[in-house]
């Protein structure tokens, strides 16, 4: 055979093969759409049951939950995906007859044994779906799936952990999962490297609530500072007030500045009173200047009068940061606060100039933004006016003198 | 009949607050996105409006706010429905001019209960 010969059945046979891709390609595509459309035309009659169950009231949702645990295979594989899809947007009664019905069809089991399957896909997506159900009794799996190999998979394995150990979970073992979530997800920041994402872990936390309290107070004591720091951070935000003697001891004493800013974060949320005296004591200058100013914005959160003459005395120090916050938290002080910087601002070269330029902007910025409450202004205008009177008089002396 | 409009970009919850609120007795209008949310508004008859904070276009704190701007839709009382719950989020919801505000994943039962008393509220 010529070589010309040899390239044009070469050539024709490539266009034959690529035809033969495309027709594939294309029949592929067709049976999907069809197969599709199947199941849609078989789960749209059903559509209305799936919303009376995850609406989850009364006896119709109980019915329209047995009726969907009823289906044939094919009627349940059509409408499976958008159980799958309701789940994990709804609580409540609606997220209970959820997860028993996919109890029922065995696909919370399925979950269950794909906890621990070859395939990291099939691990995660477990995962994923006992998370969305909030599945109480899956929470020493997903705890124990923190050490898988799989970074993705120890991600969704902790924002999992937060919705089954949240006190809305559902299952058998909901009085024990918050405090056992908890403490997996804390375990999970030990070592040299923590095991899932610390502010997942933090989030996830936040949705257990108040139930982690027992295990975040345990953790403020955590040999690891990733773990005290995210564990502050967390009662803070959860106002978790009986942790405020631990946090002011770590304000104070723990040997990591990370730590003692969060932990001076976490008192100014929970806002104790008590809490104002070893906040008072982070902003000497020996401290470190990130705690420096994160005791001194705290005081302005806990708003306690006794924090006043702290915060005038460093509205001039030689840190910038630290002198802004003193300003902020002042105002943030309320009316004795705003009357303070009223009162600095208008004392010209009888105050540290730095001083009076800082209170001046901090009043004239909150008043320009219309943030300053009602008394604040009040507050403002009284000094204006005792410093104008006090000029008139003086001037009244003069032209008498 | 009160009429509730439905803004939401996920028709998973779109259809679940309309099945819930129509079960309760209210008269629901579904939008897809905060355009349409707007639209739907302004064109007048609605007495609440139930709106996801996060939508393609327009967010629900803008149309919040826009509704909030114009006299026709000053007054109209406005649920957030959001999957963010911190409280900044909150604070920026309620500072957007929201009366209430859920957190998702919701709980049907007391969406509607909240949007009773919103209503009651306002017919205060």
């Amino acid at each position: 055979m010529s070589p010309l010969a040899l390239v044009t059945a070469g050539l024709v046979l490539v266009s034959v093969l690529v035809l033969a891709l495309a027709v594939a390609i294309a029949v592929v595509r067709a049976v999907r759409v069809r197969r599709a459309a199947r199941a849609r035309a078989v789960a749209e009659p059903l559509r209305p049951l799936l919303l009376e169950v995850a609406v989850g009231e009364g006896p119709e949702a109980e019915d329209a939950a047995a009726a969907l645990a009823a289906l044939d295979a094919p009627g349940w594989r059509s409408v499976e995906p958008a159980v799958l899809a309701v789940l994990g947007k709804v609580r409540g009664d609606g997220q209970r007859l959820l997860v028993e019905l996919l109890a029922a069809r065995g696909v919370v089991a399925g979950a269950r044994r794909d906890l621990t399957a070859r395939s990291a896909v099939r691990r995660a997506t477990a995962a994923e779906l006992l998370g969305a159900a909030g599945y109480a009794p899956a929470v020493a799996e997903l705890g124990a799936l923190l050490r898988d190999g799989d970074p993705e998979v120890r991600l969704v394995a902790a924002r999992a952990l937060g919705r089954a150990g949240a006190p809305g979970a559902v299952g058998s073992d909901v009085e024990e999962a918050p405090r056992a979530a908890a403490t997996a997800l804390l375990a999970s920041l030990a070592g040299d490297r923590p095991a899932a994402p610390p502010d997942v872990v933090a989030r996830s936390l936040l949705l257990v609530g108040t139930p982690a309290a027992p295990a975040l107070l345990d953790a403020l004591a955590a040999p690891e500072p990733l773990v005290r720091l995210t564990a502050a951070e967390v009662l803070g935000r959860l106002g978790t007030t009986t942790a405020a003697a631990a946090l002011e001891d770590l304000v104070l004493r723990d040997p990591v500045d990370a730590v003692r800013v969060r932990s001076a974060a976490a008192l100014g949320r929970l806002g104790v009173p008590s809490a104002t005296s070893a906040l008072r004591a982070a902003t000497t200058p020996a401290t470190a200047s990130a705690v420096r100013r994160a005791a001194v914005r705290s005081l302005g959160e806990v708003g306690d009068p006794s924090s006043l003459r702290c915060l005038w005395g460093l509205l001039d120090d030689a840190d910038g940061g630290v002198a802004d916050a003193a300003a902020a938290a002042l105002l943030a002080l309320g009316a004795p606060g705003v009357r303070l910087l009223a009162q600095v601002s208008s004392q010209g070269a009888s105050a540290p100039a730095a001083a009076v330029a800082r209170a001046h902007e901090v009043v004239t910025c909150a008043v320009a933004a219309e943030v300053m409450p009602p008394a604040g202004l009040a507050e403002v205008e009284a000094v204006l006016a005792d410093v104008l009177a006090r000029a008139t008089r003086g001037s009244v002396a003069e032209v008498a003198a | 009949m009160t009429t509730v409009l439905v803004a939401d970009d996920d028709l998973d919850i779109r259809e679940l607050v309309a099945f819930k609120l129509a079960q309760a007795g209210y008269e629901v209008r579904s939008a897809p996105d905060g355009v349409a949310a707007l639209d739907a508004a302004r064109a007048g008859g609605v007495d609440l409006v139930v709106l996801d904070l996060m939508m393609p276009g327009l967010s629900g704190l803008d149309v919040c706010a826009e509704l909030r701007r114009e006299p026709a839709t000053a007054e109209l009382p406005v649920i957030m429905l959001t999957a963010r719950a911190q409280d900044q989020d909150v604070a920026t919801g309620f500072a957007a001019g929201a009366d209430d505000y859920v957190v998702k994943p919701f709980s049907p039962r007391e969406l509607v209960s909240r949007v009773q008393a919103v209503l009651g509220r306002a017919r205060a």
